[in-house]
């Protein structure tokens, strides 16, 4: 073994105090850099199924001028339903579509009253489309009665309860206020907040009839085969229904919801500076530690230029310390992260222990599972051996460019 | 809620409608028609201009909050100044069909407009679109004379408005009760389009000023907002007054 990295492995082993507390840190900003890069990850992956499971599905078309307008959901223009859901469903690609009215509406409690969406929905469509109808504690209003599933957070804060009757007052097509009494005959306890708190479910046709639009949607929801590119099936769909003589519009999800995705970037970008002060603390931990070691072994390194070791030779030694601390660093950092990410991955982290049901801006809520990237893995793995050399790099240059004569002095 | 109520309360309403039909039919050929009963309420209420004070009472379950103001009002424009210390400097400026708010601490002023206008004028309940409504009612709605019916001591036509096909309209339908000697409404109810009862205004004061008979004290009850009630009381009130016409203006109410 050459001389250099005997004597590295050597004084590492003689100062083991000082070495398991550098590379303890460093394992730990490696270990730390997996999991909050795993559950960041996991946040934007869940927020992106939470909405397209529950509220937006893959694509959404709408009828001409609908797009603009959609902040205020109003209920023209609409789509008429018979003549387009089987036209949609019959384009290559596209694995399920339903029809939704969406309108703004308040329910009334007491002397309370609180806003809410109305979704008008045909049950058996929707559950083929989204997932809504898999997370009903009851059972989905029947079409045609007076009957609606409502969030369970609403239901909660409410006291409300499956067989309980509530008031809806919205608006017609031609504004007057339309009041509906429902029976409540499901809650709807989603992974996605929004849904659980703000929307309440009635079949479509009992809400059209009430809203004086029978028979029209303000979206069909499509889902797409696996595999299928968003755009691209967008444009397919487009042509299709303009072929078949129906002006429609169509949006992916990244279209419709630009809000969610402007946020996810920035996320991105705010990930990043995590991880840069994770790094930053890490680098000015070894730092310190190779400045102190220098200046601790000053007369060792004197003796060490009075038998005629280089200045490089010196500096060679120095990182080749840091680097072994580093390789041990990333060693334990990838054993330990990579098991908390596997708890991470398959038992999840509940956040709302953290936030409750505060609105952080991302349609998530209760347990947020980690996810596998090796990508991360190599970046802290590199990132820790990078540190660490250039932690020690200039430490090690002054320790090495003293005067052997002074430092041996006493 | 329960339904047994619901359907007691509907029942009752169709009852009473029944019998305000039968009497109507009866009275119908010996008086007005229900188009000249509007005609004589339009006619005692068409003012030119105002300017009076009014405190509006809010109740909302054992709550009660009381708001003073100062309101001038000339043909589709008025102007609403609020003087309790709550809300002192607080301003409404009704400009046609478009309504704006200014709030003195922010100094800002803000539109009301789109799912806002649903929302109860200062907390009450009346609505903001209650306050905005320009049109006459005849432009509205078509109105059938349903009969005579003792209402607060006095005798009451009993009309009927259904939506004009067409003509957009916050309340589809409303049932008034008209003072039979001075063409005042004493009562008003307010429907859904599917037939329920939203809101309830009842006129316990009228005063005649300068030969008109006008309620000074209206209680608006909100139906659907259980033991919520807003009672106006009007004072100080006068008619067809000089108001300058910059009165009306987006910068007059920063001022």
């Amino acid at each position: 073994m050459p001389l250099l990295i005997r004597l590295a492995v050597r004084n590492l082993w003689r100062n083991r105090r000082r070495t398991i507390l550098t590379f303890g840190a460093v394992a730990l900003g490696i270990v730390y850099l997996i999991l909050v890069d795993s559950l960041l990850r996991g946040l934007t992956q869940s927020s992106i199924d939470n909405l397209l499971d529950f509220e937006s599905g893959d694509l959404q078309i709408h009828a001409p001028g609908y797009f603009d307008e959609r902040e205020d959901l109003p209920l023209e223009p609409a789509l008429p339903v018979d003549r387009l859901i089987n036209e949609v469903r019959a384009v290559a690609g596209v694995r399920a579509a339903a029809p939704r009215l969406v309108a703004p509406a308040r329910l009334h409690a007491g002397w309370e009253e609180f806003p809410v969406v109305l979704v008008g929905i045909e049950p058996e469509l929707d559950s083929g489309t989204l997932r809504i109808m898999d997370y009903v504690e009851g059972r989905a209003p029947e079409n045609g009665a007076a009957e609606a599933m409502i969030g369970a957070s609403l239901a909660e804060l409410l006291e409300i309860g499956t067989g309980d009757w509530v008031v809806l007052t919205t608006r017609t097509r031609d504004g007057a206020i339309q009041a509906l009494d429902v029976r409540v005959t499901g809650l709807v306890r989603t992974p996605n907040p929004n849904v659980n708190r703000n929307h309440v479910y009635l079949p479509l046709n009992t809400l059209g009839e009430s809203l004086a639009v029978p028979g029209e949607a303000t979206v069909i929801v499509v889902r797409a085969g696996a595999g299928e590119s968003l755009k691209e099936l967008a444009r397919r769909v487009g042509e299709h229904l303009a072929a078949a003589g129906t002006a429609a519009d169509v949006y992916t999800w990244e279209q419709s919801n630009a809000e969610l995705v402007a946020l996810i970037r920035t996320e991105t970008v705010s990930d990043g500076l995590v991880i840069a002060i994770i790094l930053a603390i890490s680098l000015v931990g070894i730092a310190n530690t190779t400045l102190l070691s220098a200046l601790e072994r000053r007369r060792e390194i004197g003796t060490m230029k009075a038998l005629g070791m280089r200045e490089g030779e010196i500096v060679g030694l120095f990182l080749l310390e840091a680097v072994a601390t580093g390789l041990l660093a990333v060693g334990t950092g990838f054993a330990v992260g990579a098991a908390a990410n596997a708890y991470l991955v398959a038992v999840g982290m509940d956040i709302s222990a953290f936030f409750g049901d505060l609105d952080v801006g991302y349609p998530v809520t209760g347990v947020v599972y980690g996810v596998w990237h090796p990508q991360t893995f190599v970046l802290a793995g590199a990132a820790g051996l990078v540190t660490c050399a250039l932690a020690a790099y200039l430490p090690a240059r002054r320790a090495a460019r003293q005067d052997a004569a002074a430092t041996l002095r006493p | 809620m329960r339904r047994s109520g619901l359907q007691n309360r509907q029942a009752l309403a169709w009852l009473s409608c029944l019998l305000v039909v039968l009497s109507g039919q009866a009275l119908a050929a010996a008086g007005l028609t229900a188009e000249e009963i509007i005609a004589r309420v339009d006619a005692n209420s068409d003012v030119q201009s105002s300017h009076g004070y009014s405190t509006m009472v809010i109740r909302t379950g054992r709550r009660e909050l009381t708001k003073e103001m100062e309101i001038w009002s000339s043909g589709d424009n008025a102007l609403v100044s609020f003087h309790n210390p709550a809300d002192r400097g607080t301003k409404y400026l009704k400009l046609g069909n478009e309504l704006w708010m200014y709030f003195p601490d922010a100094d800002d002023l803000v539109k009301i407009s789109g799912h806002m206008l649903r929302q109860g004028f200062m907390g009450s309940d009346f609505s903001y679109e209650d306050t905005l409504e320009n049109r006459r009612l005849t432009d509205l709605y078509e109105f059938s004379l349903l009969g005579v019916e003792e209402c607060d001591e006095s005798e009451c036509y009993v009309l009927e408005a259904t939506a004009r096909p067409g003509v957009e309209v916050t309340y589809a339908r409303r049932r008034m009760w008209i003072d039979r000697e001075l063409f005042v409404p004493r009562r008003e109810e307010l429907y859904a389009a599917g037939g329920r009862l939203l809101k309830v205004s009842r006129v316990e004061r009228i005063e005649e000023i300068d030969g008109r008979f006008i309620p000074t004290q209206v209680t608006m009850e909100d139906v659907l907002r259980q033991g919520s009630s807003t009672t106006l009381f009007v004072s100080d009130l006068e008619l067809d007054v000089e108001i300058p016409d910059d009165l009306f203006s987006l910068r007059s109410l920063m001022r």
